[in-house]
Protein backbone atom coordinates (compact mmCIF):
# COMPACT_ATOMS: atom_id res chain seq x y z
CA UNK A 1 0.00 0.00 0.00
CA UNK A 2 1.43 3.48 -0.91
CA UNK A 3 0.28 6.25 0.69
CA UNK A 4 1.13 10.14 -0.79
CA UNK A 5 -0.01 13.27 0.73
CA UNK A 6 -0.12 16.40 -1.03
CA UNK A 7 0.06 18.67 1.93
CA UNK A 8 1.63 21.58 3.92
CA UNK A 9 2.90 21.67 7.43
CA UNK A 10 0.42 24.13 9.44
CA UNK A 11 -2.54 23.38 7.04
CA UNK A 12 -5.40 22.74 9.99
CA UNK A 13 -7.05 20.30 7.08
CA UNK A 14 -3.60 18.73 6.34
CA UNK A 15 -3.34 18.12 10.02
CA UNK A 16 -6.44 16.01 10.54
CA UNK A 17 -5.15 13.84 7.73
CA UNK A 18 -1.87 13.73 9.50
CA UNK A 19 -3.28 13.00 13.08
CA UNK A 20 -5.78 10.36 10.93
CA UNK A 21 -2.95 8.69 9.60
CA UNK A 22 -0.83 8.15 12.80
CA UNK A 23 -3.86 7.16 14.81
CA UNK A 24 -4.46 4.10 11.71
CA UNK A 25 -0.59 3.68 12.71
CA UNK A 26 1.32 4.94 9.73
CA UNK A 27 2.54 8.16 12.20
CA UNK A 28 5.83 8.92 10.11
CA UNK A 29 6.15 11.42 7.12
CA UNK A 30 8.72 10.12 4.52
CA UNK A 31 8.44 6.77 5.75
CA UNK A 32 4.72 5.38 6.34
CA UNK A 33 3.73 8.07 3.77
CA UNK A 34 5.06 10.24 1.12
CA UNK A 35 4.80 13.59 1.73
CA UNK A 36 4.90 16.30 -1.12
CA UNK A 37 4.77 19.43 0.14
CA UNK A 38 2.84 22.17 -1.10
CA UNK A 39 3.72 25.88 -0.46
CA UNK A 40 0.28 28.08 0.17
CA UNK A 41 2.62 31.16 0.35
CA UNK A 42 3.78 30.10 -3.06
CA UNK A 43 0.17 29.69 -4.16
CA UNK A 44 1.20 26.10 -5.57
CA UNK A 45 -2.59 24.53 -4.64
CA UNK A 46 -3.78 26.83 -7.40
CA UNK A 47 -1.16 25.59 -10.50
CA UNK A 48 -2.96 23.75 -12.98
CA UNK A 49 -1.31 20.24 -12.34
CA UNK A 50 -2.64 20.38 -8.88
CA UNK A 51 -5.78 21.76 -10.28
CA UNK A 52 -5.98 18.51 -12.14
CA UNK A 53 -6.10 16.51 -9.06
CA UNK A 54 -7.98 18.65 -7.17
CA UNK A 55 -10.52 21.20 -8.48
CA UNK A 56 -11.18 22.73 -5.45
CA UNK A 57 -7.67 23.91 -5.10
CA UNK A 58 -7.01 23.55 -1.35
CA UNK A 59 -4.56 20.73 0.48
CA UNK A 60 -4.80 18.11 1.65
CA UNK A 61 -5.14 15.66 -1.56
CA UNK A 62 -4.05 11.81 -0.79
CA UNK A 63 -3.23 9.56 -3.26
CA UNK A 64 -3.84 5.44 -2.57
CA UNK A 65 -2.36 3.34 -4.87
CA UNK A 66 -3.39 5.61 -7.84
CA UNK A 67 -6.42 6.54 -6.67
CA UNK A 68 -7.07 10.24 -5.92
CA UNK A 69 -8.84 11.37 -2.93
CA UNK A 70 -10.17 14.78 -1.81
CA UNK A 71 -11.29 16.75 0.95
CA UNK A 72 -10.08 15.94 4.76
CA UNK A 73 -13.17 14.62 6.01
CA UNK A 74 -13.92 12.18 3.29
CA UNK A 75 -10.32 11.00 3.43
CA UNK A 76 -10.40 10.18 7.26
CA UNK A 77 -13.60 8.39 6.35
CA UNK A 78 -11.83 6.25 3.77
CA UNK A 79 -8.77 5.86 5.78
CA UNK A 80 -10.33 4.40 8.63
CA UNK A 81 -12.45 2.01 6.02
CA UNK A 82 -9.71 0.68 4.82
CA UNK A 83 -7.61 -0.02 7.15
CA UNK A 84 -9.18 -2.16 10.21
CA UNK A 85 -7.29 -1.83 12.69
CA UNK A 86 -7.93 0.73 15.66
CA UNK A 87 -11.33 1.57 14.32
CA UNK A 88 -11.96 5.47 14.69
CA UNK A 89 -15.87 4.87 14.12
CA UNK A 90 -18.33 3.90 16.27
CA UNK A 91 -19.54 0.23 15.52
CA UNK A 92 -22.93 1.18 16.49
CA UNK A 93 -25.11 2.66 13.85
CA UNK A 94 -26.48 5.67 16.54
CA UNK A 95 -23.24 6.34 17.78
CA UNK A 96 -21.82 6.77 14.35
CA UNK A 97 -24.70 9.01 13.65
CA UNK A 98 -23.41 11.06 16.31
CA UNK A 99 -19.97 11.21 15.77
CA UNK A 100 -21.05 11.91 11.81
CA UNK A 101 -22.97 15.07 13.41
CA UNK A 102 -19.78 16.16 15.44
CA UNK A 103 -18.17 16.00 11.82
CA UNK A 104 -20.86 17.88 9.86
CA UNK A 105 -20.50 20.39 12.96
CA UNK A 106 -17.10 20.71 12.75
CA UNK A 107 -16.90 21.32 8.97
CA UNK A 108 -19.52 23.60 9.30
CA UNK A 109 -18.37 25.73 12.90
CA UNK A 110 -15.37 25.24 14.10
CA UNK A 111 -13.12 24.73 10.45
CA UNK A 112 -14.09 28.10 8.81
CA UNK A 113 -14.63 30.71 12.40
CA UNK A 114 -10.56 29.51 12.80
CA UNK A 115 -9.62 30.51 9.53
CA UNK A 116 -10.72 34.13 10.52
CA UNK A 117 -8.25 34.72 13.17
CA UNK A 118 -5.87 33.17 11.52
CA UNK A 119 -5.99 35.35 8.29
CA UNK A 120 -7.07 38.10 10.51
CA UNK A 121 -3.85 37.88 12.82
CA UNK A 122 -1.22 36.15 10.87
CA UNK A 123 -1.82 35.58 7.12
CA UNK A 124 -3.24 39.25 6.32
CA UNK A 125 0.13 41.23 7.44
CA UNK A 126 2.71 37.86 6.30
CA UNK A 127 0.88 37.48 2.67
CA UNK A 128 -1.99 39.84 1.90
CA UNK A 129 -1.17 43.27 3.35
CA UNK A 130 1.22 44.00 0.09
CA UNK A 131 -1.36 43.94 -1.95
CA UNK A 132 -3.43 46.01 -4.07
CA UNK A 133 -7.45 46.44 -4.14
CA UNK A 134 -6.80 45.10 -8.18
CA UNK A 135 -4.21 42.55 -6.94
CA UNK A 136 -6.22 41.39 -4.27
CA UNK A 137 -9.80 40.78 -6.07
CA UNK A 138 -7.20 38.67 -9.10
CA UNK A 139 -6.26 36.54 -6.56
CA UNK A 140 -9.65 36.21 -4.83
CA UNK A 141 -10.61 35.27 -8.15
CA UNK A 142 -8.16 32.47 -8.74
CA UNK A 143 -9.80 30.16 -6.08
CA UNK A 144 -12.40 27.97 -6.88
CA UNK A 145 -14.17 27.75 -3.53
CA UNK A 146 -13.92 30.47 -0.43
CA UNK A 147 -13.76 33.55 -2.68
CA UNK A 148 -16.43 35.24 -0.94
CA UNK A 149 -14.23 34.93 2.18
CA UNK A 150 -11.37 36.25 0.57
CA UNK A 151 -13.55 39.01 -0.68
CA UNK A 152 -15.14 39.63 2.84
CA UNK A 153 -11.99 39.80 4.37
CA UNK A 154 -9.78 42.07 1.96
CA UNK A 155 -6.08 42.26 2.35
CA UNK A 156 -6.47 44.23 5.58
CA UNK A 157 -7.69 40.96 7.57
CA UNK A 158 -11.27 40.75 9.38
CA UNK A 159 -13.02 43.39 11.04
CA UNK A 160 -14.25 43.15 14.43
CA UNK A 161 -17.58 42.30 13.86
CA UNK A 162 -16.35 39.03 12.11
CA UNK A 163 -13.21 38.09 14.05
CA UNK A 164 -15.61 38.46 17.71
CA UNK A 165 -18.23 36.26 15.65
CA UNK A 166 -15.62 33.35 15.22
CA UNK A 167 -14.38 34.11 18.67
CA UNK A 168 -18.13 33.36 19.86
CA UNK A 169 -17.93 29.93 17.51
CA UNK A 170 -14.94 28.41 18.45
CA UNK A 171 -16.24 28.79 22.33
CA UNK A 172 -19.53 27.61 20.98
CA UNK A 173 -17.36 24.55 20.21
CA UNK A 174 -15.27 24.35 22.93
CA UNK A 175 -18.85 24.53 25.20
CA UNK A 176 -19.96 21.38 23.61
CA UNK A 177 -17.03 19.12 23.85
CA UNK A 178 -16.90 20.31 26.99
CA UNK A 179 -20.44 19.13 27.67
CA UNK A 180 -19.50 15.69 26.38
CA UNK A 181 -16.77 14.98 27.95
CA UNK A 182 -18.68 16.30 31.14
CA UNK A 183 -21.96 14.45 30.17
CA UNK A 184 -20.08 10.35 29.30
CA UNK A 185 -17.06 11.15 31.76
CA UNK A 186 -14.99 10.90 28.97
CA UNK A 187 -11.93 11.50 27.85
CA UNK A 188 -13.38 11.90 24.14
CA UNK A 189 -15.74 13.39 22.70
CA UNK A 190 -17.79 9.86 21.85
CA UNK A 191 -17.18 8.43 25.35
CA UNK A 192 -13.91 5.97 26.18
CA UNK A 193 -12.79 5.71 22.34
CA UNK A 194 -10.82 8.43 20.41
CA UNK A 195 -12.71 8.77 17.48
CA UNK A 196 -13.10 10.88 13.97
CA UNK A 197 -14.33 14.00 15.76
CA UNK A 198 -11.47 14.51 17.79
CA UNK A 199 -9.21 13.86 14.76
CA UNK A 200 -10.94 16.17 12.94
CA UNK A 201 -11.66 19.20 15.82
CA UNK A 202 -8.06 18.64 17.07
CA UNK A 203 -5.88 20.90 14.75
CA UNK A 204 -8.65 23.78 15.18
CA UNK A 205 -8.21 23.89 18.85
CA UNK A 206 -4.35 23.27 18.25
CA UNK A 207 -4.33 26.58 15.90
CA UNK A 208 -6.43 28.56 18.39
CA UNK A 209 -3.97 27.64 21.28
CA UNK A 210 -0.97 28.61 19.02
CA UNK A 211 -2.38 32.11 18.15
CA UNK A 212 -2.87 32.56 21.98
CA UNK A 213 -7.24 32.04 22.16
CA UNK A 214 -6.79 29.19 25.03
CA UNK A 215 -8.44 31.92 27.31
CA UNK A 216 -11.69 30.50 25.59
CA UNK A 217 -11.98 27.81 27.44
CA UNK A 218 -8.86 27.11 30.22
CA UNK A 219 -11.01 29.40 32.91
CA UNK A 220 -14.42 27.91 33.41
CA UNK A 221 -14.20 24.35 31.05
CA UNK A 222 -12.42 21.71 32.56
CA UNK A 223 -13.82 19.13 30.89
CA UNK A 224 -12.83 20.73 27.16
CA UNK A 225 -9.37 21.31 29.31
CA UNK A 226 -9.11 17.61 29.93
CA UNK A 227 -10.00 16.69 26.83
CA UNK A 228 -6.93 18.79 25.44
CA UNK A 229 -4.71 17.62 27.52
CA UNK A 230 -5.69 14.06 27.24
CA UNK A 231 -4.81 15.15 23.36
CA UNK A 232 -1.87 16.43 23.51
CA UNK A 233 -0.50 13.29 24.98
CA UNK A 234 -1.26 11.28 22.69
CA UNK A 235 1.66 10.08 20.29
CA UNK A 236 0.01 10.74 16.98
CA UNK A 237 -0.28 14.53 18.45
CA UNK A 238 3.50 14.43 18.63
CA UNK A 239 3.24 12.83 14.98
CA UNK A 240 1.03 15.43 13.40
CA UNK A 241 2.64 18.91 15.25
CA UNK A 242 6.41 18.00 14.22
CA UNK A 243 8.84 20.87 14.78
CA UNK A 244 7.40 23.71 12.45
CA UNK A 245 3.94 22.74 11.59
CA UNK A 246 2.37 25.78 13.29
CA UNK A 247 1.52 28.46 11.87
CA UNK A 248 3.51 30.86 14.40
CA UNK A 249 6.65 29.09 13.50
CA UNK A 250 5.62 29.55 9.64
CA UNK A 251 5.88 33.35 10.44
CA UNK A 252 7.62 34.02 13.15
CA UNK A 253 8.12 37.76 12.07
CA UNK A 254 4.31 38.85 12.52
CA UNK A 255 3.27 36.48 15.34
CA UNK A 256 2.14 38.02 18.48
CA UNK A 257 -0.27 36.57 21.13
CA UNK A 258 -4.17 37.33 20.54
CA UNK A 259 -3.61 39.16 23.81
CA UNK A 260 -1.07 40.97 22.51
CA UNK A 261 -3.16 42.08 18.65
CA UNK A 262 -6.49 42.63 21.28
CA UNK A 263 -4.57 45.15 23.15
CA UNK A 264 -3.48 46.93 20.12
CA UNK A 265 -6.35 46.45 17.69
CA UNK A 266 -9.34 46.69 20.18
CA UNK A 267 -10.36 42.97 19.44
CA UNK B 1 -41.66 3.17 17.93
CA UNK B 2 -40.50 2.94 14.32
CA UNK B 3 -39.76 6.06 12.22
CA UNK B 4 -40.56 9.83 13.05
CA UNK B 5 -39.36 13.37 10.96
CA UNK B 6 -39.81 16.45 12.71
CA UNK B 7 -39.48 18.67 9.19
CA UNK B 8 -40.94 21.22 7.75
CA UNK B 9 -42.81 20.86 4.49
CA UNK B 10 -40.49 23.88 2.52
CA UNK B 11 -36.93 23.06 3.74
CA UNK B 12 -34.74 21.92 1.44
CA UNK B 13 -33.01 20.01 3.80
CA UNK B 14 -36.21 18.14 5.42
CA UNK B 15 -37.15 17.49 1.67
CA UNK B 16 -33.55 15.66 1.73
CA UNK B 17 -34.79 13.40 4.05
CA UNK B 18 -38.18 13.00 2.88
CA UNK B 19 -36.69 11.55 -0.68
CA UNK B 20 -34.33 9.48 1.17
CA UNK B 21 -37.61 7.87 2.59
CA UNK B 22 -39.58 7.38 -0.18
CA UNK B 23 -36.80 5.72 -2.11
CA UNK B 24 -36.32 2.99 0.56
CA UNK B 25 -40.51 3.06 0.60
CA UNK B 26 -40.06 3.82 4.23
CA UNK B 27 -43.46 4.46 6.18
CA UNK B 28 -43.21 7.52 8.77
CA UNK B 29 -44.57 9.52 11.37
CA UNK B 30 -44.62 13.35 10.55
CA UNK B 31 -44.45 16.48 12.99
CA UNK B 32 -44.25 19.27 11.32
CA UNK B 33 -42.56 22.46 13.02
CA UNK B 34 -43.75 26.10 11.77
CA UNK B 35 -40.87 28.22 12.04
CA UNK B 36 -42.87 31.38 12.21
CA UNK B 37 -44.04 30.26 15.68
CA UNK B 38 -40.63 29.71 16.79
CA UNK B 39 -41.20 25.76 16.98
CA UNK B 40 -37.38 24.59 16.27
CA UNK B 41 -36.31 26.97 19.15
CA UNK B 42 -38.29 25.76 21.88
CA UNK B 43 -36.17 24.00 24.84
CA UNK B 44 -38.10 20.53 24.11
CA UNK B 45 -36.99 20.46 20.80
CA UNK B 46 -33.29 22.15 21.34
CA UNK B 47 -33.07 18.77 23.50
CA UNK B 48 -33.29 16.69 20.67
CA UNK B 49 -31.52 18.87 18.28
CA UNK B 50 -29.20 21.44 19.51
CA UNK B 51 -28.48 22.98 16.43
CA UNK B 52 -32.08 24.38 16.14
CA UNK B 53 -32.60 23.41 12.58
CA UNK B 54 -35.44 21.12 10.62
CA UNK B 55 -35.13 17.85 10.23
CA UNK B 56 -34.53 15.83 13.06
CA UNK B 57 -35.19 11.56 12.74
CA UNK B 58 -36.37 9.79 15.65
CA UNK B 59 -35.78 6.12 15.45
CA UNK B 60 -36.80 3.82 17.83
CA UNK B 61 -36.15 6.86 20.83
CA UNK B 62 -32.98 7.78 19.58
CA UNK B 63 -32.70 11.28 17.41
CA UNK B 64 -30.56 11.27 14.66
CA UNK B 65 -30.23 15.26 13.48
CA UNK B 66 -27.97 16.95 10.64
CA UNK B 67 -29.96 16.07 7.21
CA UNK B 68 -26.75 14.71 5.48
CA UNK B 69 -26.34 12.39 8.24
CA UNK B 70 -29.51 11.56 8.50
CA UNK B 71 -30.01 9.54 4.68
CA UNK B 72 -26.65 8.29 5.31
CA UNK B 73 -27.73 6.63 8.62
CA UNK B 74 -31.32 5.55 6.57
CA UNK B 75 -28.71 3.79 4.47
CA UNK B 76 -27.09 1.82 6.61
CA UNK B 77 -30.12 0.50 8.58
CA UNK B 78 -32.69 -0.15 5.21
CA UNK B 79 -29.73 -1.46 2.86
CA UNK B 80 -31.53 -2.04 0.16
CA UNK B 81 -31.90 -0.09 -2.31
CA UNK B 82 -28.60 0.71 -1.66
CA UNK B 83 -28.21 4.26 -2.14
CA UNK B 84 -23.69 4.49 -1.85
CA UNK B 85 -21.29 2.72 -3.98
CA UNK B 86 -20.37 -0.79 -2.32
CA UNK B 87 -16.36 -0.05 -2.71
CA UNK B 88 -14.65 2.15 -0.27
CA UNK B 89 -13.24 4.62 -3.32
CA UNK B 90 -16.47 5.17 -4.20
CA UNK B 91 -18.09 6.09 -0.95
CA UNK B 92 -14.95 8.49 -0.26
CA UNK B 93 -16.24 10.15 -3.77
CA UNK B 94 -19.46 10.06 -2.70
CA UNK B 95 -19.08 11.98 0.52
CA UNK B 96 -16.65 14.11 -1.60
CA UNK B 97 -19.59 15.31 -3.37
CA UNK B 98 -22.08 15.49 -0.27
CA UNK B 99 -19.46 18.13 1.79
CA UNK B 100 -19.05 20.39 -1.53
CA UNK B 101 -23.08 20.11 -1.28
CA UNK B 102 -23.26 21.19 2.14
CA UNK B 103 -20.33 23.92 1.60
CA UNK B 104 -20.97 25.49 -1.55
CA UNK B 105 -25.16 25.09 -3.09
CA UNK B 106 -26.56 24.75 0.36
CA UNK B 107 -25.90 27.88 1.93
CA UNK B 108 -25.86 29.85 -1.62
CA UNK B 109 -29.40 28.69 -2.10
CA UNK B 110 -30.49 30.00 1.43
CA UNK B 111 -29.45 34.06 -0.28
CA UNK B 112 -32.46 34.08 -3.20
CA UNK B 113 -35.02 32.02 -0.72
CA UNK B 114 -34.37 34.47 2.05
CA UNK B 115 -34.10 37.91 -0.12
CA UNK B 116 -37.49 36.51 -1.90
CA UNK B 117 -39.62 35.01 0.88
CA UNK B 118 -38.46 34.26 4.68
CA UNK B 119 -36.60 37.90 4.99
CA UNK B 120 -40.01 39.56 4.04
CA UNK B 121 -42.08 37.38 5.51
CA UNK B 122 -40.53 36.55 9.04
CA UNK B 123 -38.41 39.46 9.71
CA UNK B 124 -39.90 42.84 8.04
CA UNK B 125 -42.43 43.53 10.52
CA UNK B 126 -40.23 43.18 13.46
CA UNK B 127 -38.35 45.75 15.14
CA UNK B 128 -34.48 45.91 15.14
CA UNK B 129 -34.38 45.30 18.72
CA UNK B 130 -36.87 41.88 17.97
CA UNK B 131 -34.49 41.37 15.19
CA UNK B 132 -31.45 41.09 17.01
CA UNK B 133 -32.97 38.83 19.84
CA UNK B 134 -34.19 36.66 17.47
CA UNK B 135 -30.94 36.15 15.99
CA UNK B 136 -29.25 36.16 19.09
CA UNK B 137 -31.77 32.94 19.82
CA UNK B 138 -30.12 31.02 17.10
CA UNK B 139 -27.28 28.49 17.72
CA UNK B 140 -26.22 28.24 14.14
CA UNK B 141 -25.69 30.57 11.51
CA UNK B 142 -26.26 34.53 12.81
CA UNK B 143 -23.46 35.75 10.64
CA UNK B 144 -26.03 34.73 7.65
CA UNK B 145 -29.00 36.82 9.14
CA UNK B 146 -26.81 39.92 10.40
CA UNK B 147 -25.33 39.38 6.31
CA UNK B 148 -28.93 39.58 5.32
CA UNK B 149 -29.82 42.61 7.29
CA UNK B 150 -33.66 43.47 8.31
CA UNK B 151 -34.10 45.34 6.24
CA UNK B 152 -32.54 45.64 2.88
CA UNK B 153 -32.00 41.64 2.62
CA UNK B 154 -28.65 40.45 0.92
CA UNK B 155 -26.85 42.81 -1.34
CA UNK B 156 -26.59 42.43 -5.25
CA UNK B 157 -23.01 41.25 -4.84
CA UNK B 158 -24.06 38.49 -2.38
CA UNK B 159 -27.03 37.39 -4.63
CA UNK B 160 -24.43 37.23 -7.98
CA UNK B 161 -21.79 35.31 -5.79
CA UNK B 162 -24.93 32.97 -4.43
CA UNK B 163 -26.09 32.36 -8.33
CA UNK B 164 -22.25 31.86 -8.87
CA UNK B 165 -22.19 28.95 -6.88
CA UNK B 166 -25.26 27.10 -8.07
CA UNK B 167 -23.80 27.78 -11.74
CA UNK B 168 -20.37 25.99 -10.61
CA UNK B 169 -22.88 23.24 -8.99
CA UNK B 170 -24.44 22.97 -12.30
CA UNK B 171 -21.51 22.71 -14.15
CA UNK B 172 -20.16 19.92 -12.26
CA UNK B 173 -22.92 18.03 -12.86
CA UNK B 174 -23.20 18.23 -16.19
CA UNK B 175 -19.40 17.04 -16.25
CA UNK B 176 -19.84 14.29 -14.09
CA UNK B 177 -22.47 12.98 -16.30
CA UNK B 178 -20.66 13.64 -19.31
CA UNK B 179 -17.37 11.69 -17.68
CA UNK B 180 -18.76 9.21 -15.79
CA UNK B 181 -22.16 8.61 -18.78
CA UNK B 182 -24.55 9.46 -16.40
CA UNK B 183 -27.29 8.38 -16.06
CA UNK B 184 -26.80 10.01 -11.95
CA UNK B 185 -24.00 12.01 -10.20
CA UNK B 186 -21.91 9.08 -9.83
CA UNK B 187 -22.46 7.09 -12.81
CA UNK B 188 -24.79 4.33 -12.82
CA UNK B 189 -25.89 3.83 -9.39
CA UNK B 190 -28.61 6.26 -8.27
CA UNK B 191 -27.17 7.47 -4.73
CA UNK B 192 -27.35 9.57 -1.73
CA UNK B 193 -25.86 12.81 -3.62
CA UNK B 194 -29.05 12.97 -5.91
CA UNK B 195 -31.43 12.62 -3.40
CA UNK B 196 -29.36 15.60 -1.52
CA UNK B 197 -28.68 18.29 -4.37
CA UNK B 198 -32.47 17.56 -5.40
CA UNK B 199 -34.01 19.88 -3.53
CA UNK B 200 -31.44 22.79 -4.05
CA UNK B 201 -32.17 22.63 -7.67
CA UNK B 202 -35.55 22.44 -7.44
CA UNK B 203 -35.82 25.56 -4.79
CA UNK B 204 -33.75 27.16 -7.80
CA UNK B 205 -35.93 26.00 -10.86
CA UNK B 206 -39.20 26.94 -8.60
CA UNK B 207 -37.75 30.57 -7.84
CA UNK B 208 -37.93 31.06 -11.82
CA UNK B 209 -33.48 30.05 -11.87
CA UNK B 210 -33.84 27.34 -14.15
CA UNK B 211 -31.82 29.19 -17.08
CA UNK B 212 -29.13 29.15 -14.87
CA UNK B 213 -28.32 25.97 -16.35
CA UNK B 214 -31.21 25.06 -19.02
CA UNK B 215 -29.88 26.84 -21.80
CA UNK B 216 -26.24 25.79 -22.22
CA UNK B 217 -25.82 22.41 -19.41
CA UNK B 218 -27.93 19.65 -21.22
CA UNK B 219 -26.62 17.05 -19.37
CA UNK B 220 -27.67 18.78 -16.14
CA UNK B 221 -31.08 19.59 -17.66
CA UNK B 222 -31.48 16.16 -18.39
CA UNK B 223 -30.69 14.87 -15.04
CA UNK B 224 -32.87 17.21 -13.31
CA UNK B 225 -35.82 15.82 -15.97
CA UNK B 226 -34.91 12.03 -14.79
CA UNK B 227 -35.10 13.09 -11.15
CA UNK B 228 -38.29 14.55 -11.47
CA UNK B 229 -39.61 11.15 -12.97
CA UNK B 230 -38.41 9.17 -9.98
CA UNK B 231 -41.98 8.53 -7.73
CA UNK B 232 -39.98 9.81 -4.92
CA UNK B 233 -39.94 13.25 -6.12
CA UNK B 234 -44.14 13.52 -6.20
CA UNK B 235 -43.88 12.06 -2.73
CA UNK B 236 -41.58 14.76 -1.14
CA UNK B 237 -42.50 17.09 -3.00
CA UNK B 238 -46.54 16.69 -1.87
CA UNK B 239 -49.02 20.21 -2.54
CA UNK B 240 -47.30 23.34 -1.07
CA UNK B 241 -43.67 22.38 -0.23
CA UNK B 242 -42.57 24.24 -3.40
CA UNK B 243 -42.76 28.35 -2.64
CA UNK B 244 -44.25 29.63 -5.37
CA UNK B 245 -47.57 27.36 -3.75
CA UNK B 246 -47.02 27.96 -0.59
CA UNK B 247 -46.10 32.00 -0.39
CA UNK B 248 -47.09 32.79 -4.00
CA UNK B 249 -47.31 36.61 -3.13
CA UNK B 250 -43.72 37.39 -3.17
CA UNK B 251 -43.72 35.73 -6.44
CA UNK B 252 -45.47 38.57 -8.26
CA UNK B 253 -43.55 40.40 -11.26
CA UNK B 254 -42.21 43.04 -9.24
CA UNK B 255 -40.42 41.42 -6.53
CA UNK B 256 -39.52 39.50 -9.33
CA UNK B 257 -37.01 42.36 -11.16
CA UNK B 258 -34.80 42.93 -8.10
CA UNK B 259 -32.61 39.65 -8.92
Amino acid sequence: MTIELYQSHHSTCSQKVRITLAEKGLPEKGKDWIAHEINLGKFEHLTPEYLKINPNGVVPTMIHDGAVLIESSAIVEYLDEIIPENPLTPADPVARAGMRAWMRYIEEVPTPAVRVPTFANMLAPARYLKYSDDEFATHADRLPLRKRFYQRMTQKGFGEDDVNYAKEQIRQTCERINRAVEGHGGPWIMGKDFTLADALVASLIDRMDDLGYAYLWEDDLPGMVAWFDALKARPSFQATFYPGSRISARYPEVYRTAREIEAERGY
Amino acid sequence: MGLELYHSDHSTCSQKVRICLAEKGLDWESHVLHFASGDHLTPEYLKLNPNGVVPTLIHDGEPVIESSVIVEYLDEIYPQPSLSPADALGRARLRVWMRYMEEVPTPAVRVPSFNKVFRPLRYENASPEDFEARIEKMPLRKAFYRRMGQVDGFSSDEVDNAIAQIRQTCERIDAAISENGGPWILGEQYSLIDVTLTPLIQRMADMGYGPIWENDLPEMTGWFARIKARPSFATAFYANTNLTEKYGQFFDAETDSDD
